[in-house]
């Protein structure tokens, strides 16, 4: 990932993205170098981790959503039918009955 | 097997007449065909288990939530109990079909309200929060309280409009040749 080779010498760099340009940071080289690695791997696979954790949360969320719109849509189109059928009309938003219309 | 590994039940909707939603479409404006009126009389009468197909529907998509909210059986059966609680203070038993499917209706969306609650408290004692995830948890809970308040306001709507209530009218003379119109039902609230 950060690795880099100069003179036959492996050297760690974080590399991080500031400003739409990536930014290098010398971590070290040998055994401090090995260690800023691992964590660095560590805290990439955790984020991995949560993203796609986040993404199967999310997904979860709006198949549910689906569902309750589409039964709260059916609903909603039973109970204009039954209204319909039972003399009902809409007004302006409202539900009206003609007067004569027992 | 976990409640999150089980396959989603596809509900079948076939009993419906296929052209249902496009003729209440047609059908929902101030002067109707009457014919489209006719037929859809004709589907509530005579397609059989009509109301069933709903109520099934229903059924299916708050199993579906209360399996997201708890995976134990205890707790799922904890959360049964107290639909059964407010179907009951709603008056479900002595209902009519309309009015059950719209109870329905509001107990789906009052377990996904409460799954989004859950979730959002869930996140909100994360030790780190990004401002995406947290917004997307408020807009949906937003979004389910919205429907849950709607699908409240459907039954009460619709009970005030089929209730066998006689309406009644006073108007009162007043002062400076005034006159005040009350208008409202003879209902009396049961205490």
């Amino acid at each position: 990932m950060g690795w880099e080779q100069r003179n036959g010498q492996r050297y760690y760099y974080r590399k991080k993205r500031e400003g739409g340009r990536v930014v290098s940071r010398y971590m070290g080289a040998g055994e401090i170098a090995d260690l800023f690695s691992v964590i660095d791997r560590d805290e990439y696979l955790q984020r991995r981790w949560n993203q796609a954790k986040w993404k199967m949360q999310k997904d979860e969320a709006e198949k549910l959503d689906k569902d309750q719109s589409s039964l709260s849509q059916l609903t909603r189109h039973v109970l204009r039918a039954c209204l319909l059928v039972r003399g009902y009309h809409p007004h302006k938003g409202q539900w009206r009955k003609k007067a004569n219309d027992k | 097997m976990t409640n999150k590994d089980k396959p989603v039940v596809e509900v079948n909707l076939a009993g419906l007449p296929p052209d249902f939603a496009e003729v209440v479409k047609r059908a929902y404006q101030k002067k109707p065909n009457p014919k489209d009126i006719i037929l859809l009389q004709k589907w509530i009468e005579d397609t059989p288990g009509f109301w069933r197909i709903f109520f099934d529907f229903s059924l299916h998509n708050q199993r579906n939530t209360i399996a997201k909210i708890a995976a134990d059986k205890i707790t799922q059966a904890s959360i049964t109990a107290n639909i059964q609680e407010i179907k009951q203070k709603l008056g479900y038993t002595e209902s009519a079909e309309l009015e059950k499917l719209l109870i329905e209706n509001i107990i789906s969306t009052w377990l996904r309200f409460q799954w989004t609650d859950y979730q959002l408290s869930a996140f909100m004692g994360k030790d780190s929060v990004r401002f995406v995830e947290l917004e997307f948890w408020e807009r949906r809970l937003s979004m389910c309280q919205s429907r849950y308040l709607r699908a409240c306001e459907m039954l009460a709507r619709v009970r005030r409009l089929l209730a066998p209530r006689p309406a009644v009218q006073i108007n009162l003379a007043a002062e400076n040749g005034q006159q005040v119109n009350i208008a409202g039902d003879l209902h009396i609230e049961k205490k």
